[in-house]
C-alpha cells in the first residue's frame, strides 16, 4: 500500500518534471524574424529599401495620398463628409484623419529610412560597395522627400533622423528652413550614387533627385539652388519632354 | 528562470510527499473491520474466556474478537476499565453476559449482530430481540408518468441492508414482514413505504422541489450543491433542451443571474450570443473561457442536445483553478454519458423563423413628397416638380415610375429551421456506451443565406479493473454557413437605404439599376456565395485509476483539430436602365474567388490527483492537484484570382493567373500549468477551500512568463448547527459564503512582448517595373515588460432555502482588473505604432439574485424562477488616454461608452437658434439643439460628453413551469434595464448621404408639428448628423424569451409499440418584447447603420421520443 502510493507519487513527479522544459514554451512568430537580427544580408537591405518605396503608396480617401491634394482643389470634390471636408469647414482637431494619417505616415517612412542608415553599416563590407549605396541613398532620398513634404504641409516639424526610443521620443520641432536644409544636403549628397537612369523603373534615379531638388528649392524660393538642378537635369539629355 | 521553475517543482513534489506520508499515518487509525455473516442468538454461540479476572473493556474485546457481534454503548455510561469476575473458561455468549450483568447493572440486548449495552435496572438482564420472517419482495419504481427510473436506492427504514432499482426500475429484496422501505434518488424525494404482507409494489416517486442535494460540476472535479463555497450557477438539461437555438451560447441567456448574453446578429450561423460574466472585465477580449468535457472549445460547436449540464463559474474562489484564462469567468459543459441498458432517444423540433422588427420604408409618392420638403427646408427648389409628381402618382407602378418596396423584393417573410438528434445508449456493469448524432438546418430570410450542423459524439466509458476506468469520447462536427459574397450586413444596408422611386426588378424581369450598381437582390441572389466551412474533432482519452476509495488518479490526453475552409466567389451581376435594355452597371469588374484554408491543432495533456478523505465523522478533506500543458499551431494558406471567363467553374484554376494572389502563415502558443485544490469540510458545519494555479505561458518574454493565481473561500452552512436545529421546517438550508481571488488574462495576442520585422503585404511591398518586390519594415514598438493582467474578485454569498421550496441564492462581488494592456500613447514621430503596457485598471461590481420556487397542488407540479442581476462597470484608469469617436473608454465611464454631444431637443423658433452656441452648417427650427458644455459660444470636440453605455446594466429572467398529467408548459421572460443603443447613417438619419426615409420619419419637426419625434428634413445638412444623444436610444427590453407547451403520452399507452416515452411539444421563442428602442429594430441591434441580419423570432412543434 505505502510502496504503491509513493510509487505513484514519484511517477507524478516524473510527469511534471518536463515543466523545467523552457524550450516548449518559447515560441517565436513563425513568419517574420525579430528586429535584433535584421539587416543580416542583402537581400534583407532590399528588403527594407522596398518597405520604405511601399509608403509612398500610402491611401487614404480612397486614393495615393498625392492624388488626393487635388480633392481639395478645383479639379475634385469628396462629397462624402470625410475628414477632409472637415479640414475644408474649419472643423478639423489634432485626430482629424486627414492631416494625422499624412503625419503618422510620413514619420513611419522615416523611421524605415532611419532603421536603415543605423541599422545596415556592417553590411556595407558584406555587398557589393556600389549596390550598398545605391540602396542607401535610395533610401535616403525617400526621407528627404518626405521630410520635404512634412515641411511644407506642416512648417516647422521634429526632424527625426535615428531610431528613437520611448525616453527619446518627444523632440521638439525643428524650424522649417533648416527641415529644408536637411532635404537638399541630403539629396545633394545622394544624387552621386544614384544612377541616371534604372533598369527598374520605379526606383530613384539621378534625374528624380535633381527633379526633387529643383522643385523642393522653388517651393521654399531657393532660386538659384532651384536653378541650377534644373539646369543639371537638362543639361544631362537624359530626359526629353513629349513634343 | 529555469532555477525558479526547478524550485517551485521540487517543492510541489515535496508538499505532494509529505501529504502522502499524512495521508497514509491518519488512514490507519481510520481503518475498520466490518465482518458479515448470519445472525446467531447469543445462548447459541460458545466462547472462550481466558483470564478470570479482567476488565469490562477486555471483555467485550474477546467477544467481538470470537463471534460476529459488536457492542454497542455509549461511552459516558461504561466505564471499560471496571474489573469483572468470571466463574467459567467457556459458555454461550448469554451466561457470560447474565454474569457480567449480576456484577455490573448492566443490562444487554441482542438486536441481529448488534448488542445494545444499557444502565437501565429495569430492563430485563439479556434479551434476544428475534427477527421477523424474511419475504422476498418485487416492485418497480417509476416516475409521476409511469417511466421507470433506474438507479433508485431502496434501503429498509434503520439499515443499511437495500438494493437499486435496474434500467427498468425493477427491484427484488428479502425483507422482514411489516417493515419499511425507503426510496430514494437524486432529484426525487425520499419516499417511504410500509410492506405489510404484499410481495410486488409498484412506486411513485415525486420530483424533489429542492435541488440542495444537487451535484454540481467545478474546476476538474464536482461539488454538492451544499457544500460550494464560491459562486457557480448550475444549469441542468432540462433548461437547456428542446429550445430552438441554432447556437447554443443562446440557451445561456437569462437563465443565471450575472450572465449577461446577447445577441447581435439573427444571421443563420452567427447568431449565438456575446457572453459576459459578471460585466466586461478587461479592454481586451472579454469572453470566459468555455471547457466542453475539459477541453477549451467554443461553446457554440456543442449540439444542446448533447449537453448534460452547464456550470457558470463567476468568482474568483470557483475560477482561480481555470488561472489565467479565467479572468471573465469559466462556463463548463458537461455532455452527456451511457448509462445502463439500452435505449434509443429521439429528439427533433421544426419550424419556422420571422424577423423580430423590421423598419418600414416609405413608398415611392412618399419619398418624393418627402424629399421636396428636404430640399425647400434648406432654400432650395424641390427635386421633383409637381408635373413630374401628378405623372408619377398616374403612371405608377411601372418600370417608368416604380414604386419598390426593397425590403420585400429581396427578403422573405419566414425561414425555415429544423433539428433531429438521434442518441443510442447501451451499457453494461462493464462498458458504457453514447452515440448521438445531431443535425440542424437553418434557412435564411434572405437569399442564399442558411446554417447547416452535423455533430456526432460517442461518449464511451469501459471499467477495465473495478479500479481502473478508461473513457474515450470522439467529437466530430461539420458545420456550413452560407451568405451572398458580398455579406449580409450589406444586403440589409442596401435594402434600407434605396429610395422606392428606383427600380428593383424591370417587367422583362432583369435587375433594374438599383443605385449606382448596388442592387441587394441581385447581390444576394445572383453575386456569388461565402461559403465557411469547418471540420472540428476532439478526441478525449482519459484513464483513471482509484488507488483506494479516497485516492484516485486520472491522465487525460485530448487533441483538438479545427480546419475550417473559406470560399468566396464574387460574381458579376449586371442591372439595366429602365428601358429594359441598356445595361448600365456591371458590378464587381472582375468576377473573382478567394479561398482560405486553415489547420489548428491543438494538445492538452493533464494528469490528476484526487484525495477525498473523511477522518471521525466529522473532518473531510479533499485535494485535486494536477498538471497540464497545452499548445497550439494555427497555419493557414490562402489563394485568390480573378476573371473567371466561365463562372460556373468555381475553382481556382479556372481563373485567370494574371493578378493572382496567395498568402499564409503559421502562429502557435503553449501553456504548461500547475493547479491544486484543497477543500476542508468540518461536520459539514464549516467549509474551506483553497486553489492555487501556476501558469507558464509562450506569450510573455522569459522572465514574466509565470503567473499564480490564488484563491481562498469560506462557507458556513449555519442550519446545520444545533441551535438552528429548532427552525426545521422554514429554514430548511442557510449558509453564508465569502470568497477572494485572483485570476489572470491571457487573451492578449500570441507575442505582444516582442517586435517583428513585417515581411511581405500591402503595408511593405512595391511595384517596381510592375513587378511586385517584396518589403520588409519594422512597424511596432517592443515592450519586453508585458506581463499578466490580473483580475482580483471578492464575492459575498447566502444560500438558503425555506420550506425545502424556496431556494435563494444572494451573491454580491467586486473585480478589479489591474495591468490592462493599453497601447498608450507615444508619439507620432517614433513612426512605430504604440506597444502595449500593462496600465489600465477595470471595475465590475453588482450584485446578484436567484429565487427558485417549486412545489405541487395534488398533481400539479409547479415552479417559478427569477434572477435579477446588476452589474456597474466603471474604467478606473487609462493612464489619461482620452480616443475619440462614437465609442470610447474614458476614466470614470463603463467600457465602450458612447461620447458624442449632448442634445438638447429641437431648435423651436429662428430666436432660438441666434441665441444658441454656433453649430454645423444650415442652421434652422427643427434642428437638433447641442449642448455647449464650455459655454464658448461653439459647438465644436469640446462640448463632447459620454453620453451613454451599450453594457446593460441590469439583467433578469422570469420563469413559470409546471406540468398536470402529462401536459407541461414553461414561459420564460427576460431582459435588460439600462441599456443604452445607437444606430446612425441610414439606419436611422433620414435622407442620409441621399438614401431614403422611414415611415418613422414622417413624425418630423414642421412648423405644425413642433413636439416631433425626428428633426426637421433637411437635405445634404450635416447638423443633425452629429454623434449625440440625440440617436441614442433606451435599449433596455422585457422579452418572452420562450414558451414550451407540450403534452406526454401515458406509459400504458405505449407500451405496445416499445415506447418508453414519447413527448410531443409546442415551442416559440423571442415571441414578443417590449422596448423603448427604435420602430422597427431589435433592442439587441448592434452599433450600426442599420445594416445586419435582424434577430429572429421562431416558432416550432417538437418531439421527444424514447424507447
Amino acid at each position: 500500500m505505502k510502496n504503491t502510493i509513493i510509487y505513484i507519487a514519484v511517477l507524478f513527479v516524473l510527469l511534471i518534471a518536463p515543466a523545467c522544459d523552457d524550450q516548449y514554451l518559447d515560441r517565436l512568430p513563425l513568419d517574420s524574424p525579430s528586429s535584433e537580427t535584421f539587416f543580416a544580408n542583402e537581400t534583407e537591405l532590399e528588403m527594407a529599401v522596398t518597405g520604405v518605396y511601399n509608403r509612398l503608396m500610402y491611401k487614404t480617401q480612397g486614393a495615393v495620398w498625392f492624388l488626393t491634394f487635388d480633392f481639395a482643389s478645383d479639379d475634385g470634390w469628396d462629397r462624402n463628409g470625410s475628414a477632409l471636408q472637415a479640414l475644408g469647414r474649419g472643423e478639423q482637431n489634432a485626430d482629424n484623419g486627414y492631416t494625422n494619417g499624412f503625419w503618422s505616415n510620413f514619420y513611419r517612412a522615416i523611421n524605415r529610412v532611419n532603421a536603415i542608415t543605423s541599422g545596415s553599416e556592417d553590411l556595407r563590407t558584406k555587398m557589393d560597395p556600389e549596390k550598398y549605396n545605391r540602396l542607401v541613398s535610395e533610401a535616403r532620398f525617400l526621407r528627404a522627400y518626405f521630410y520635404a513634404y512634412l515641411a511644407q504641409l506642416y512648417g516647422d516639424v521634429p526632424l527625426v533622423t535615428s531610431i528613437l526610443s520611448l525616453e527619446e521620443a518627444q523632440v521638439p520641432r525643428t524650424p522649417k528652413s533648416e527641415v529644408i536644409d536637411f532635404v537638399l544636403s541630403e539629396m545633394n549628397e545622394v544624387k552621386e550614387y544614384l544612377p541616371m537612369s534604372s533598369t527598374q523603373k520605379g526606383r530613384v534615379t539621378k534625374g528624380a533627385v535633381l527633379a526633387m531638388i529643383s522643385r523642393v528649392a522653388l517651393w521654399n524660393e531657393r532660386w538659384d539652388e532651384s536653378k541650377a538642378a534644373a539646369l543639371e537635369l537638362m543639361e544631362s539629355e537624359a530626359y526629353t519632354i513629349r513634343p | 528562470m529555469q532555477l525558479n521553475l526547478q524550485k517551485t517543482i521540487y517543492m510541489l513534489s515535496k508538499y505532494f510527499l509529505y501529504g502522502f506520508i499524512v495521508q497514509f499515518l491518519a488512514i490507519n487509525f481510520g481503518l475498520a473491520t466490518t465482518v458479515a455473516g448470519q445472525y446467531k442468538p447469543i445462548d447459541k454461540v460458545w466462547v472462550k474466556m481466558e483470564k478470570e479476572s479482567l476488565s469490562l473493556h477486555q471483555f467485550f474485546k474477546l467477544i467481538e474478537k470470537q463471534t460476529s457481534y459488536s457492542f454497542l454503548y455509549d461511552q459516558k455510561d461504561i466505564n471499560g476499565s471496571d474489573q469483572i469476575q468470571l466463574l467459567t473458561a467457556t459458555g454461550t455468549v448469554e451466561s457470560f453476559l447474565i454474569a457480567v450483568s449480576k456484577q455490573s447493572n448492566l443490562r444487554f440486548r441482542q438486536v441481529n449482530n448488534s448488542i445494545d449495552v444499557k444502565i437501565n435496572p429495569s430492563l430485563p438482564r439479556v434479551s434476544i430481540v428475534t427477527e421477523n420472517q424474511e419475504i422476498p419482495i418485487k416492485g418497480k419504481v417509476v416516475d409521476q408518468l409511469g417511466v421507470p427510473i433506474p438507479g433508485v436506492t431502496i434501503v429498509l427504514k434503520g439499515t443499511t441492508v437495500g438494493t437499486i432499482s435496474d434500467v427498468e426500475g425493477n427491484f427484488s429484496l428479502d425483507v422482514p414482514e411489516n417493515s419499511t422501505l425507503v426510496f430514494s434518488f437524486i432529484g426525487y424525494e425520499d419516499q417511504s413505504l410500509e410492506i405489510g404482507n404484499q410481495s410486488t409494489v409498484t412506486v411513485t416517486l415525486l420530483e424533489s422541489l429542492s435541488d440542495l442535494e444537487e451535484v454540481v460540476v467545478v474546476g476538474y472535479g464536482t461539488q454538492r450543491k451544499v457544500n460550494l463555497t464560491g459562486a457557480v450557477s448550475a444549469i441542468p438539461s432540462e433548461d437547456i433542451k428542446n429550445q430552438p437555438v441554432g447556437q447554443s451560447s443562446m440557451v445561456l441567456q437569462g437563465v443565471a443571474p450575472g450572465v449577461t448574453v446577447t445577441q447581435r446578429s439573427g444571421q443563420p450561423g452567427s447568431d449565438g450570443g456575446n457572453i459576459r460574466i459578471r460585466g466586461v472585465g478587461t479592454l481586451g477580449d472579454s469572453n470566459p473561457l468555455i471547457m466542453v468535457d475539459g477541453v477549451e472549445t467554443n461553446m457554440n460547436n456543442v449540439d444542446p442536445n448533447e449537453i448534460e449540464s452547464i456550470s457558470v463559474l463567476k468568482d474568483a474562489a470557483s475560477a482561480a483553478i481555470y488561472g489565467s484564462r479565467a479572468a471573465n469567468g469559466v462556463v463548463l459543459i458537461t455532455t452527456k454519458r451511457g448509462k445502463e441498458g439500452v435505449s434509443v432517444n429521439y429528439n427533433m423540433y421544426a419550424g419556422i423563423q420571422v424577423p423580430t422588427r423590421l423598419p418600414e420604408i416609405v413608398g415611392a409618392m412618399d419619398h418624393m413628397l418627402l424629399a421636396n420638403e428636404a430640399f425647400t427646408n434648406i432654400g432650395n427648389d424641390p427635386q421633383y416638380s409637381d408635373d413630374f409628381l401628378s405623372r408619377y402618382a398616374a403612371g405608377m407602378p411601372s418600370d417608368q415610375f416604380p414604386d419598390t418596396d426593397w425590403q420585400a423584393l429581396t427578403m422573405s417573410n419566414s425561414a425555415f429551421m429544423q433539428s433531429h438528434n438521434v442518441s443510442v445508449n447501451a451499457g453494461s456493469e462493464k462498458s458504457k456506451i453514447l452515440g448521438s448524432f445531431s443535425y440542424l438546418n437553418q434557412g435564411g430570410i434572405i437569399p442564399n443565406t442558411s446554417f447547416n450542423r452535423f455533430n456526432i459524439r460517442l461518449n464511451s466509458d469501459i471499467k477495465i479493473t473495478d479500479r481502473l476506468n478508461f473513457s474515450s469520447d470522439i467529437f466530430l462536427r461539420r458545420a456550413e454557413q452560407i451568405e451572398p459574397s458580398n455579406g449580409t450586413g450589406y444586403v440589409f444596408h442596401w435594402m434600407r437605404r434605396i429610395p422606392a422611386n428606383e427600380v428593383g426588378i424591370l417587367s422583362n424581369g432583369r435587375y433594374g439599376e438599383g443605385w449606382n450598381g448596388d442592387h441587394p437582390l441581385a447581390r444576394a441572389k445572383d453575386g456569388g456565395l461565402t461559403t465557411m466551412e469547418s471540420l472540428d474533432a476532439i478526441l478525449n482519452f482519459r484513464l483513471k485509476y482509484d488507488l483506494t476509495d479516497w485516492l484516485s488518479v486520472e491522465g487525460m490526453y485530448a487533441p483538438k483539430l479545427w480546419n475550417p475552409h473559406n470560399k468566396s466567389f464574387a460574381n458579376i451581376t449586371q442591372t439595366y436602365a429602365r428601358d429594359g435594355e441598356t445595361p448600365t452597371f456591371f458590378v464587381p469588374q472582375r468576377n473573382s474567388l478567394s479561398e482560405r484554408y486553415t489547420r489548428e491543432w491543438y494538445n492538452n495533456v493533464r494528469f490528476l490527483l484526487n484525495i477525498e478523505k473523511t477522518f471521525n465523522n466529522l473532518h473531510t478533506i479533499g485535494f485535486t492537484g494536477g498538471y497540464q500543458q497545452e499548445d497550439q499551431t494555427n497555419s493557414w494558406i490562402s489563394a485568390y484570382r480573378q476573371v473567371f471567363p466561365l463562372p460556373d467553374y468555381q475553382q481556382i484554376n479556372a481563373g485567370n493567373r494574371l493578378n493572382e494572389q496567395t498568402g499564409g502563415s503559421a502562429t502557435h502558443w503553449a501553456l504548461r500549468s500547475l493547479f491544486g485544490r484543497v477543500t476542508y469540510n468540518y461536520d459539514e458545519r464549516y467549509l474551506l477551500e483553497a486553489n492555487l494555479r501556476r501558469d507558464a505561458s509562450s506569450r510573455f518574454a522569459e522572465g514574466n512568463r509565470i503567473g499564480v493565481f490564488p484563491s481562498f473561500s469560506a462557507a458556513w452552512r449555519i442550519s446545520e448547527e444545533s441551535f438552528m436545529k429548532n427552525s426545521t421546517g422554514i429554514i430548511d438550508q442557510l449558509k453564508i459564503r465569502a470568497s477572494w481571488g485572483r485570476l489572470g488574462n491571457q487573451n492578449i495576442g500570441l507575442y505582444p512582448y516582442a517586435a517583428f520585422i513585417s515581411l511581405g503585404g500591402s503595408g511593405q511591398d512595391y511595384s517596381f517595373d510592375n513587378v511586385i518586390s517584396p518589403g520588409a519594415a519594422l512597424n511596432s514598438m517592443a515592450n519586453q515588460d508585458i506581463k499578466w493582467e490580473v483580475t482580483e474578485s471578492t464575492d459575498f454569498g447566502i444560500d438558503f432555502n425555506l420550506w425545502g421550496k424556496l431556494d435563494v441564492t444572494m451573491d454580491y462581488y467586486i473585480r478589479k482588473t489591474k495591468d490592462i494592456l493599453l497601447p498608450l500613447n507615444i508619439p507620432l514621430t517614433t513612426g512605430l505604432s504604440a506597444p502595449y503596457q500593462n496600465a489600465g485598471i477595470v471595475n465590475n461590481k453588482g450584485y446578484e439574485l436567484m429565487l427558485n420556487y417549486r412545489n405541487r397542488i395534488g398533481a400539479f407540479n409547479y415552479g417559478v424562477m427569477v434572477n435579477f442581476s446588476d452589474v456597474q462597470n466603471e474604467i478606473i484608469d487609462m493612464k489619461g488616454i482620452e480616443n475619440t469617436g462614437l465609442t470610447v473608454n474614458r476614466e470614470g465611464h463603463p467600457i465602450g461608452s458612447f461620447f458624442g454631444y449632448v442634445a438638447e431637443g429641437l431648435f423651436q423658433s429662428q430666436e432660438e437658434v441666434d441665441n444658441h452656441a454656433t453649430q454645423f452648417g444650415n442652421v434652422a427650427p427643427g434642428d437638433i439643439k447641442y449642448k455647449d458644455i464650455d459655454g464658448d459660444g461653439m459647438i465644436n470636440d469640446r462640448d463632447l460628453a459620454v453620453i451613454g453605455s451599450p453594457i446593460p446594466r441590469y439583467t433578469y429572467g422570469l420563469r413559470l413551469n409546471g406540468d398536470y398529467n402529462g401536459f407541461d408548459f414553461s414561459v420564460f421572460f427576460q431582459g435588460v434595464g439600462k441599456a443604452d443603443g445607437y444606430l446612425f447613417g441610414q439606419g436611422i438619419m433620414p435622407f442620409y448621404l441621399g438614401g431614403t426615409v422611414q415611415e418613422q420619419h414622417k413624425d418630423r419637426w414642421t412648423p405644425d408639428n413642433t413636439d416631433a419625434r425626428y428633426p426637421r428634413l433637411a437635405w445634404n445638412q450635416t447638423n443633425n448628423q452629429q454623434n449625440s444623444s440625440f440617436w441614442m436610444s433606451d435599449a433596455s427590453y422585457l422579452r418572452l424569451q420562450s414558451v414550451q407547451l407540450g403534452y406526454t403520452f401515458p406509459s400504458p399507452l405505449l407500451e405496445k409499440w416499445k415506447v418508453k416515452n414519447l413527448r410531443v411539444y409546442l415551442s416559440g421563442r423571442n415571441l414578443f418584447t417590449i422596448t423603448n428602442f427604435y420602430e422597427g429594430y431589435d433592442p439587441e441591434a448592434p452599433v450600426s447603420d442599420g445594416g445586419w441580419y435582424p434577430q429572429m423570432s421562431t416558432y416550432t412543434m417538437g418531439l421527444n421520443l424514447n424507447f
